[in-house]
Parts: structure tokens; C-alpha cells; sequence
């Protein structure tokens, strides 16, 4: 007379285990608390520190020129040649060419064929545009034609075959000044201060041999060699033959122009999203619990009972943790971003020094919704953790200490390189995802810091699974 | 027929301490059996072995032939209650059972129907943190019968329950059985399984004391025994004792005599001059026989028997 459960048999696969954990997880008040908390905190935390920031970037020039010029007049049309024969690797962006400009004085209209140590061959121009004309540096022939307001470049490796580099439009009067001309941008040097970082600006000294320089028609015979600055100065007679050196410093730039060091270093990406640095405490805390609670109370033997699978459980844990706080986190990353644009602006966050950003940008994109996925991961990190170690204090204490420590052991070690090492091993790692400039503080590449955050979480599901599975519930 | 759970040289230690000793019975389907001993005998442990959430060091527990681990769909199968307070404070004890619903591929309907088996149907929106001892019974039986499953394990299940509810819980265990299902309920205090177990099994120290049907249990201890009233209770112990039988008080007027006939007593007491006022063939309680099974095996004997010897 043996009994017959009188239910039907339904399913019994891994969508069934996660609809159970979802039940689970919607029927908590604390799970809306925490999703709530997040949200709230990260948009509130982000206007905070929108609304005090600021910047003078937009307040300064809007270029740099300042080189060393070896030139005469050319009247008209005409075709500058010159070969570099070599330069000194100064710096990757130290800048040695030839250049066709209105006159000598700092910020007017240019156009330069030139060589770079590190960056190849380009045609720049007016401190805005920048046309890459292939690989390689000195020795180079380098050619300018000027044709009323029309510029083009060429270069060759022998004088014989040309390769046009590109053609710009440079409002030069009939009397335009033309020849050599050699520069190298200062370097950024970061040093360790109490409670922070400081850069500064050292200069480089730029150094390059000229010869084969001819213009056509033939202007005078006499050259003469200025330091184009905001300050003009008396420039010097020159004696010009093959073989002549020219040193100098500076560069000569402006936005849109790689070498340019502006005053606007800020990632406005990143401070439109700094209330993250906060909502994730509460990611933490949701991750762990729901681990955790499983243990406290000990649920996990009614859980275990239902489902004897238990490696299974887990990861639809970590599934149905993971896409809630995606999406949670992606409102909190939109609208964080969103709300923050209009404060960023009234305090100076506007162009030229900072284009304005939109959703999507790819740069901005990637970072919005790279936010929500890095909060994802670190749910999961808490998820795993929580379940090792089995209690919500301790748990909780440990991520949270995590997360901090590249800052808190950032500020007690004045040494750059280890609060660098720290911020690229550490799961916070993940957070570079928000990244869209290379800053001189960065210490791993957007991907590559995102790739870190997903190994700890992985690892600790691994070792989380493992345990369940080898425990006695 | 095959058993509904059967246990097999089951061996279980934590750290040093033994919990399980080698421990052998089987459940049959269609009865009651109680799973007897005292506090820290091992029996949630071994009900925590049979539900795969302990894994044993030997040996093996098995239901309906198969390893709790190998079942896909076990709340169909089993339905067990072992802690009561399992249960997230946070959760409301509709959401609890419907989880459970869902992970077992249950048809949602089975949960309002489980809910108002147990009589929860008023609080079963409240959060479960809120509930006294005897609802989260309640509410762990509903969780045990969500598959409508033919085998349940009880442990302790009357702890917390109004007399009401121990008088429900008695009826519906029974019930359970009458409908062919195998019912295993442990408890530490053996009165409470007298009117509601079929068999027993007894265990102290991991091991097993008895596995007996109640009958048998209780004709053993009342074997020879002979209950007797009176009020000059000191007197009729001396007289008692005197020709070599083993008496013991029970009560301020009531004396149980072993190894003289209730022919001999009465002789004994009237040559002695002792009013009484009954004597008849001892019927034994089946407290009184649990206590004898285990008292090699309880760890602390809170008090003696008060056992007169001569």
C-alpha cells in the first residue's frame, strides 16, 4: 500500500533552480533596500561631487606655439624641400620639420611637414589638425607647395619619389614665413605628495640636423632664426648650409592635436560617474547576503533538500544576482551620468577643453554600461565570498576592505608604481572600464582592468561551488 | 516490499565526537515510526544523513532504494521537517513555500493548498520572522507536504505547539500513515509518541537501543510487575522489600513492586497488617520503558529512580 505523490511531475532543469532563486531573492525587503540604496547613493554621490568640481582649462590659449624657427619670407606661391637628417629622441612627441606660417608671431596660421620620434611622419596644422603620413622618422625629405591658401605635404625617403601626406587650407597672407624648424614638449612627471599626486611640467631639450633645404623662387640669401613665443624676441642672422643643427623646445599644438597638453586632464567620464565608488557598498552587501542569510538562518538545508544539486544553486545565485544588479546599475550609471552633464557644464566642463559627451559615444557608452557590468562582477566577487566564509560580518568587512585598499594604501605609500600595482590587482581593477583618457595616474587599460574583476569573482564561484559541494550543510 | 528509507551501518563523527555509531533500521511505508532518544543521541543527525545534507563517513541511507542526492525532483518524493527556524525572518511564508514550489517543477496551486492543510491561510503574506515557534511548525510541515510526497521525516515536531496543536499534529501523523505514506517523527520525551507511533526506534549514543513495534515494547516492560496503592506507602515498601522484592515509589501514595506475584503482595501485606487500598498488574508507560532502554546511554542522569533495594 505504498503512497503515489498525487502532484504531477514537472519540470526538473536549471530554469526551475533559478526561478526558485529569483522567488528568493524579490521576496526579501532587504534586496530592495540594497537596489534602492545603490541606485540613490550613486546618483547622489555623482551630483555631489559634479557640483564641486571645476576647471580653468577653457581660461588659458587654446594652443601652444613656441619653437625654434629658422626662416625667410616667400612671397606667393612657392615649394619649400628640406631633409632631416637626423633627430635626437628628445621625446616621443619632440616635433623637427619644416613649416610654411603666417609670420612669427605665437598662434598664427601654420602649415608643417615634420618627423617625430615616436609618432612617424605627419602634416599638422593651425594647432588643430594632424594628418599621419606613414611610420619612420629622420632621416626624411620633407615638401611644402603652397598654392594661394592651399597647403600640401610631402614626403620621400630619397628626394626622387614623393608620397603626399595631405593638403590643408591655412590662411596665410602674401608674405608668408617659411623654413626650418625644431621643438619637444615638456614632459608630465608625477610625483607623490601627502594625500595625493602632483605633476609636473620638466621641458626637453629637442635637437635635429638639416640639409638639401632649397625654396622655390629663391628668396634671399640671408636666413634668419627666432624663438616663436608670446614673448617675441630679436632673432639672430644665420648662416644656412647642409648639416646645420637646431635645438629648441615647446611644440606647437592645440586640441584636436595628439602632443597637446592642455589644462583639461579631467575624465569628465569618470567624475560623471564617481558616485559608483559608493553604490557599490551596497552591491556588496546585497551580494553577500544573499549568500550569507542562506547559512545564518539555516535555509540552506531546506534549500539543499529541494535541490541535493548544489553547485547548481549557486550558480543560478549568481545568475539571477548578477542581471538584477545590471540592470540596477545601469539605470544608477545613466542617470548618474545624465543628471551630472548639466553641473559638469556650469562649471566649466565645455568646449574646447572638454568636448560635450553623449550616450552614445563609444567611450561613454563603454564606460556607462561597463559601470553596471562591473557591478555585476562585484556582486558576484561578494556572492562568492559571502558563501566561503559563510557570515555576513566578516564578509561584508572583507570586500569592503578590498575595494579601499587601493586607496587607503595608495595615500600610506608615497610611491606612485605600488599604488599602481595595487589599483591593477586588486578588484577595483574593474572599475578602469570607466576610463576614456589616459591620465598620468591610470594603471590599466579599460579591458584589461575588467578582465581582473571577472578572475577574483570566477575564482571565488569556483572555490564557492567546491565548498558547497564538499560541506556538510 | 522495499523499505520507504532504510539506514545501513550509517557512521557519522564530528570532529572527535561520534554523533552516529553504525546505525541500521528501515522505515516501512504505512505506519508511523518514532525515532527515539536523547538529546544528542543522533538522530537530526542521522535524518540530516538520510536527506543528503550530511554526508556519511559509512555506510549509507537510502529512500525507496535510491541515494537522497540521485532524486530530481525529491520534495515529490520526500517531505522533511528538521528546524523550524530554517527560514528567512525576511521572507513572507507564501514566498518561502513558493520557491520551494518552484524548484521542484510544483504547480503553484500546491502552495495554497499546503498552506491551508496547516491553517496558515490568515498569515501567509506576513513575514515568517514574525510567526511563533508553533507557526514555523506549521509552516515547515507545509514546506514537507509541497510534493505531496510518500515519505515524511518530523523532527521534534511538536516542540513549540499549543496543546491544540500537539493534538492536531498527533491526528494528521496519523492520517499521514493511514494513507500509506511512511512517517518517521522523532522526539526526545517517548510520552509524546505513545498514542501517535506504530514502531519505534530507540537509539542512545549513536546506536541502536530497540527497533520494536510499541506493543511489544510495552508487554516487555510491564513484564512482572505489580502496581500497588496505599497510604502507609514507607511501611509497605519495608514489608515489601523484607521478602525480597524490588519496590519502587512512583508517586506519594503508589509503589511498583517487581519479583513477587499480586497473590504474594496481598499475603505480604496483610501479614504485615499494611492497609491498601489497590493492587493490580503493572501497566507500564512507555516512558517508563524508554527510560529503562536508555539509561546506560543517556550522557547525564538527572536523577535517581528512587529504587529501594534490599
Amino acid at each position: 500500500m505504498s503512497y503515489q505523490s498525487t502532484v504531477p511531475a514537472g519540470r526538473d532543469g536549471f530554469a526551475q533552480i533559478l526561478r526558485a532563486e529569483w522567488t528568493k531573492f524579490r521576496s526579501l525587503r532587504s534586496t530592495a533596500i540594497c537596489v534602492v540604496l545603490m541606485i540613490g547613493l550613486t546618483i547622489l554621490l555623482t551630483l555631489l561631487t559634479a557640483s564641486g568640481s571645476g576647471t580653468d582649462a577653457n581660461d588659458g590659449p587654446h594652443y601652444t606655439d613656441h619653437f625654434e624657427f629658422v626662416h625667410q619670407p616667400m612671397a606667393g606661391d612657392g615649394v619649400l624641400v628640406a631633409r632631416v637628417s637626423a633627430q635626437a629622441n628628445s621625446q616621443g612627441w619632440a616635433k623637427a620639420g619644416i613649416i610654411i606660417k603666417d609670420g612669427t608671431t605665437a598662434g598664427s596660421p601654420y602649415a608643417a611637414a615634420l618627423v617625430t620620434p615616436a609618432h612617424g611622419v605627419r602634416m599638422e596644422g593651425n594647432f588643430s589638425t594632424g594628418i599621419p603620413g606613414g611610420d619612420g622618422g629622420a632621416p626624411r625629405w620633407l615638401k611644402l607647395t603652397r598654392t594661394g591658401q592651399t597647403v600640401t605635404a610631402a614626403q620621400s625617403a630619397d628626394g626622387t619619389n614623393w608620397t603626399p601626406i595631405g593638403t590643408m587650407t591655412v590662411r596665410l597672407g602674401n608674405v608668408a614665413q617659411v623654413g626650418l624648424f625644431v621643438a619637444s614638449p615638456a614632459n608630465t612627471v608625477v610625483t607623490k605628495v601627502a594625500g595625493g599626486s602632483q605633476s609636473e611640467d620638466v621641458p626637453t631639450n629637442g635637437s635635429a640636423t638639416f640639409d638639401n633645404v632649397s625654396v622655390q623662387p629663391a628668396g634671399p640669401a640671408e636666413w634668419r632664426q627666432d624663438l616663436v613665443d608670446r614673448d617675441a624676441t630679436a632673432g639672430t642672422t644665420v648662416q644656412l648650409r647642409d648639416g646645420i643643427t637646431v635645438q629648441g623646445s615647446g611644440d606647437m599644438s592645440g586640441y584636436g592635436l595628439p602632443s597637446f597638453h592642455g589644462g583639461g586632464n579631467d575624465d569628465i567620464v569618470i567624475n560623471s560617474l564617481a558616485g559608483v565608488q559608493i553604490g557599490l557598498l551596497a552591491v556588496i552587501a546585497l551580494g553577500v547576503l544573499f549568500a550569507s542569510s542562506e547559512f545564518k538562518t539555516g535555509l540552506v538545508r531546506t534549500t539543499f533538500a529541494a535541490s541535493p544539486r548544489r553547485g547548481r544553486v549557486f550558480v543560478a545565485k549568481a545568475i539571477v544576482l548578477a542581471g538584477t544588479v545590471f540592470v540596477a546599475g545601469l539605470v544608477a550609471s545613466v542617470a548618474s551620468f545624465l543628471l551630472a552633464q548639466p553641473r559638469l557644464h556650469d562649471n566649466g566642463y565645455v568646449p574646447p577643453a572638454y568636448p560635450y559627451l553623449s550616450l552614445t559615444d563609444a567611450p561613454v557608452a563603454r564606460a556607462v554600461i561597463g559601470t553596471a557590468l562591473f557591478l555585476a562582477v562585484l556582486a558576484v566577487l561578494s556572492l562568492g565570498v559571502g558563501t566561503i566564509l559563510r557570515r555576513s560580518a566578516r564578509s561584508i568587512m572583507l570586500m569592503v576592505g578590498i575595494v579601499l585598499a587601493p586607496q587607503l594604501i595608495g595615500e600610506a605609500i608615497p610611491n606612485i608604481d605600488v599604488g599602481k600595482w595595487i589599483a591593477r590587482l586588486t578588484p577595483v581593477a574593474g572599475l578602469a572600464i570607466q576610463q576614456t583618457r589616459a591620465r598620468f595616474d591610470t594603471a590599466i587599460a579599460p579591458w584589461p582592468g575588467f578582465v581582473v574583476v571577472c578572475a577574483y569573482a570566477v575564482l571565488a564561484m569556483v572555490a564557492a561551488v567546491w565548498l558547497v559541494r564538499k560541506r556538510d550543510a | 516490499m522495499e523499505a520507504s528509507i532504510e539506514v545501513r551501518n550509517v557512521r557519522k563523527h564530528y570532529g572527535r565526537a561520534v554523533a552516529v555509531d553504525g546505525l541500521s533500521f528501515a522505515v516501512p511505508a504505512g505506519q508511523v515510526t518514532g525515532f527515539v532518544g536523547p538529546n544528542g543521541a543522533g538522530k537530526s543527525t542521522t535524518m540530516r544523513i538520510i536527506l543528503g545534507l550530511d554526508a556519511p563517513d559509512e555506510g549509507d541511507a537510502l529512500v525507496h532504494g535510491r541515494r537522497y542526492q540521485t532524486l530530481r525532483q525529491p520534495l515529490r518524493e520526500v517531505g522533511a521537517l528538521l528546524d523550524a527556524s530554517a527560514i528567512h525572518p525576511g521572507r513572507p511564508a507564501r514566498d518561502h513555500l513558493l520557491w520551494m514550489a518552484h524548484s521542484n517543477g510544483l504547480p503553484r496551486k500546491r502552495v495554497d493548498a499546503v498552506i491551508e492543510t496547516v491553517g496558515l491561510g490568515k498569515v501567509a503574506r506576513r513575514r515568517a520572522g514574525g510567526f511563533s515557534l508553533g507557526m514555523r511548525q506549521r509552516l515547515g510541515i507545509a514546506g514537507a507536504l509541497l510534493g505531496d510526497p510518500p515519505v515524511l521525516m518530523f523532527d521534534e515536531p511538536v516542540n513549540g505547539l499549543d496543546p491544540e496543536g500537539v493534538r492536531w499534529i498527533r491526528t494528521f501523523l496519523r492520517s499521514l500513515a493511514a494513507e500509506g505514506r511512511a512517517v518517521l517523527v522523532s522526539s526526545h520525551l517517548m510520552g509524546e509518541l505513545q498514542d501517535t507511533a506504530d514502531h519505534l526506534v530507540v537509539i542512545g549514543r549513536g546506536r541502536l537501543i530497540a527497533d520494536t513495534s510499541v506493543a511489544d515494547l510495552l508487554s516487555l516492560a510491564s513484564k512482572d510487575r505489580v502496581s500497588l496503592r496505599t497510604a502507609r506507602r514507607a511501611e509497605a515498601m519495608t514489608a515489601l522489600a523484607n521478602e525480597g522484592a524490588t519496590v519502587a515509589a512512583t508517586d506519594r501514595d503508589a509503589v511498583t513492586v517487581s519479583g513477587l506475584s499480586a497473590e504474594q503482595v496481598v499475603a505480604v501485606l496483610n501479614a504485615s497488617g499494611v492497609a491498601f487500598s489497590e493492587v493490580s498488574p503493572h501497566r507500564a508507560s512507555l516512558e517508563e520503558a524508554y527510560m529503562e532502554l536508555t539509561q546506560d546511554s543517556v550522557d547525564y542522569v538527572s536523577a535517581d529512580l528512587g529504587e529501594v533495594r534490599p
